[in-house]
């Protein structure tokens, strides 16, 4: 007897692997192939249900190996849970039973005891009780067009155990074959496999040492050889990496003791397969690292890896330019610099910027790490290029109105505001509704500052949807030693607060 | 008599050889604008040389350097080239840059922790052709930092902008060019509070209210030029354009 696990994602479809279009980005995985990859230690055969993208993995004979299929089943539930992912595990005797149970399963009508067992989770259909479990689910359970459904329905056929009482002649002339296929599928007259996909190349290269080594220049120049052997695999399939993961596993530590092996990822703007570059990265890591004990084990995977882009060879004649004489935003050099500086001093420390619809002036941008992204390196490029290329015209124009609409910013803002010590200074009255002067001085750090003159108010009111609402009036101040500042004024209680500097 | 001519001429050869010597490896490119023409013209090449490092030093916070240093920024970013942005304070504002006329396609904005990857990070930076400007707050750097700047800009043909304080005026320097920037009264005295007060439309001040600043920026060091000569200015900050109001000599200060 056959058996299939079904896993479906929990609220909302699976984007595919291929278009990346539909689906909830933060439910669902963003590659259901590289999820596949990682159910292969479940089963040796591993596909996804196209129209929804649920996994659906034959394992039929390997329950036992984990302990049954209760077992088999937390595990699965357990591994996606690890990867943030929320899922439905169901297992029974066809891919269509174990696909309506991930997708109907939690109806009442289903959960008889006697024929299958709900534990949270996971959903197991007993052997040989498809037909009574099927029995009440409706018949979107059967994986048809939602054309077909709602004829159905018109009809009056609501359950899939309605449609099996009804005589199957008038079926095939007036929905087509494949309502009878499914039928016949979901039930086990029709054997339905799992298509397989195809696994994915690993780029991965490994080192076991006879004896454990500890001196770095030999440590370096194995994983060296590692990086060179992963970005030739690498480039044999027209591919390059944007994540590179280097873990030395070290000897004789105990047990007990956490650190059992050292990890270093190197993150890259664009996919790149050059090995010299790669093992550069890997070296500005491993430099200031202090290496414990005797490294036993070396791996170098390629973690996230994209599609080569196609680079514009440079002429002849570049090499004998001077530096000078090179076009500044070079994107070759861009990404090198970038990678560099990402490599040292990590992926969140260099960044782009994304300016949003924000009032809240601390809100109104967003940084944008630039390396191991697979899109950002390559959209940022090609809006540098246009930038460069169509200067005066489309870019500049959108600097203008990008320009004229932002409203004065500081260039020094404090990401937590300061509150102001405005003594005798500060307003006798405080009415929230009316509008104010700033106070005539305020001390800070030991210091006063007289103010001389205004700007404002600005008020901005925002974030209550947040569940943190702030209401604050806005003035640009200038001290008697001309010295800008940015004040405000909370609403709620009438304190000032210091939020920025006019650099 | 004759001897005295000789020891002139002798100074004199001597002197240029000096000169030659201290000479920073000069690229081709036109000069840099300040975004200033009363800076530019301050300037023996008429702007700041690409490949140098330019000193702002600041009388006090808030008085308008950076916006200064900005300008020049943006001039040096006119080819395409990146601004890089070394922010180890957390504190920067890229709102402000796009305001003032810079792209955030063209923003790299990097945020080192301590003291040594932070000038790690600029050597980097400064070295790399595809920047056009970087814009540095720098803690506490010594010559031999500052020289491995200078280098680093050379090579890379990017035009370092050191943000300092006043403070900074006695330390030794590796800087083209150090500019000090100070606030001057405007003429008009102090306005009252009550008549600047603008609640219709916060930002679109009317000429009561213009938001203006009146600086003073005297050349502190340049190779080639006098240093202590100053200009004073107006700097606009709705619109970014800083007008000259007049020039004249300054006893030498440094």
């Amino acid at each position: 007897m056959r058996r299939i696990a079904c896993i479906r994602w929990n609220n909302g479809d699976c984007r595919s692997p291929t278009d990346g279009s539909a689906g909830q980005a933060d439910r669902c995985p963003s590659d259901v192939r590289q999820l596949a990859e990682r159910c292969r230690k479940y089963s040796p055969l591993v596909g996804w249900e196209a129209t929804d993208k649920s996994l659906l993995l034959d394992i039929t004979g390997v329950a036992h190996l984990f302990g049954g299929e209760p077992a088999l089943g937390k595990a699965i539930v357990r591994e996606m849970g690890q990867l943030g992912l929320s899922v439905r595990v169901a297992l029974a005797d066809t891919v269509g039973a174990a696909w309506a149970a991930a997708r109907y399963g939690d109806l009442p009508v289903s959960t008889n005891p006697s024929i299958c067992s709900l534990q949270s989770s996971l959903l197991i259909v007993s052997s040989r009780a498809t037909a009574t479990f099927l029995s009440p689910l409706p018949v979107e359970g059967l994986r048809l067009p939602e054309e077909t459904v709602r004829l159905l329905r018109e009809l009056g056929l609501r359950s899939i155990g309605q449609l099996e009482e009804v005589p199957r002649e008038g079926f095939l002339s007036r929905f087509g074959p494949l309502l009878l296929r499914r039928l016949d599928q979901a039930f086990g007259r029709l054997d339905e496999p799992v298509c397989g996909s195809e696994p994915l190349p690993r780029f991965a290269a490994q080192w076991i040492a006879d004896y454990p080594i500890t001196k770095r220049e030999m440590i370096e120049a194995v994983v060296e050889h590692l990086v060179r052997r992963v970005a030739a695999m690498l480039a044999q399939h027209g591919r390059g990496t944007l994540r590179l993961e280097c873990r030395l596993a070290m000897e004789g530590l105990n047990p007990n003791f956490e650190l059992r092996h050292l990890s270093l990822s190197v993150g890259l703007f664009q996919p790149t397969s050059a090995a010299g570059h790669l093992f550069e990265l890997l070296k500005l890591q491993l430099e200031p690292l202090r290496i414990p004990s005797p490294v036993g084990e070396v791996r170098v995977t390629a973690t996230l890896i994209a599609p080569l882009e196609p680079l514009q060879q440079g002429t002849l004649f570049d090499a004998h330019n001077d530096l000078h004489h090179k076009k500044k935003g070079d994107g070759a050099h861009l990404t090198a610099l970038i990678e560099r500086l990402s490599s040292r001093l990590g992926a969140t420390a260099v960044v782009g910027v994304r300016l949003r619809p924000e009032a809240q002036p601390e809100l109104a941008w967003h940084y944008d790490p630039l390396v191991g992204n697979r899109r950002r390196g390559s959209r940022m490029t090609r809006s540098r290029d246009r930038g460069i290329t169509e200067r005066g015209t489309t870019g500049k124009d959108r600097d203008a109105t990008e320009q004229v609409t932002l409203p004065p910013r500081p260039l020094r803002l404090l990401m937590r505001p300061r509150l102001l010590d405005c003594g005798a200074g500060a307003p006798a009255l405080f009415r929230a509704d009316a509008p104010q002067t700033p106070p005539s001085r305020f001390r800070l750090d030991g210091r006063e500052y007289q103010l001389t003159r205004h700007w404002g108010p600005e008020r901005i009111e925002t974030g209550w949807w947040r569940g943190q609402p702030i209401g604050r009036d806005y003035y640009r101040v200038e001290t008697v030693t001309g010295s800008r500042y940015w004040l405000f004024r909370r609403l709620r209680d009438g304190k000032w607060f210091l939020h920025g500097v006019f650099e | 008599m004759r001897e005295g001519v000789e020891r002139v001429i002798c100074l004199e050869e001597l002197r240029e050889r000096v000169a030659q010597l201290e000479a920073p490896r000069r690229c081709q490119d036109s000069p840099v604008g300040s975004g200033c023409e009363a800076v530019d013209k301050l300037l023996p090449d008429g702007g700041f040389r690409r490949g140098s490092l330019v000193e702002w030093l600041a009388a006090d916070e808030g008085i308008g350097a950076s916006t200064l240093a900005l300008l020049a920024a943006r001039e040096a970013c006119q080819d395409g080239g990146m601004l890089a942005v070394l922010d180890a304070r957390g504190e920067f504002c890229p709102t402000a840059v796009v305001r003032l006329g810079i792209g955030t396609e063209q923003l790299l904005v990097i945020r080192p922790q301590g003291t040594a990857d932070h000038d790690w990070a600029v050597d980097q930076v400064l070295h790399s052709p595809a920047i056009g400007a970087a814009l540095v707050w720098p803690r506490k750097a010594d010559v031999r930092t500052l020289r491995r700047w200078q280098l680093a800009a050379e090579a890379g043909g990017t035009l370092g902008l050191l943000l300092r304080p006043e403070a900074a005026r006695s330390e030794p320097s590796w800087a083209d060019v150090r500019l000090l920037v100070e606030c001057v009264a405007d003429g008009q005295g102090e306005l009252p509070i009550a008549e600047t007060s603008l609640a219709s439309n916060p930002w679109h001040t009317d000429i009561a209210g213009r938001e203006r600043r009146f600086l003073r920026i005297t050349l502190l060091r340049c190779r080639g030029a006098t240093a202590g000569r100053c200009v004073e200015v107006e700097l606009d900050d709705e619109t970014y354009r800083v007008h000259p109001l007049e020039q004249r000599r300054l006893p030498i200060a440094n």
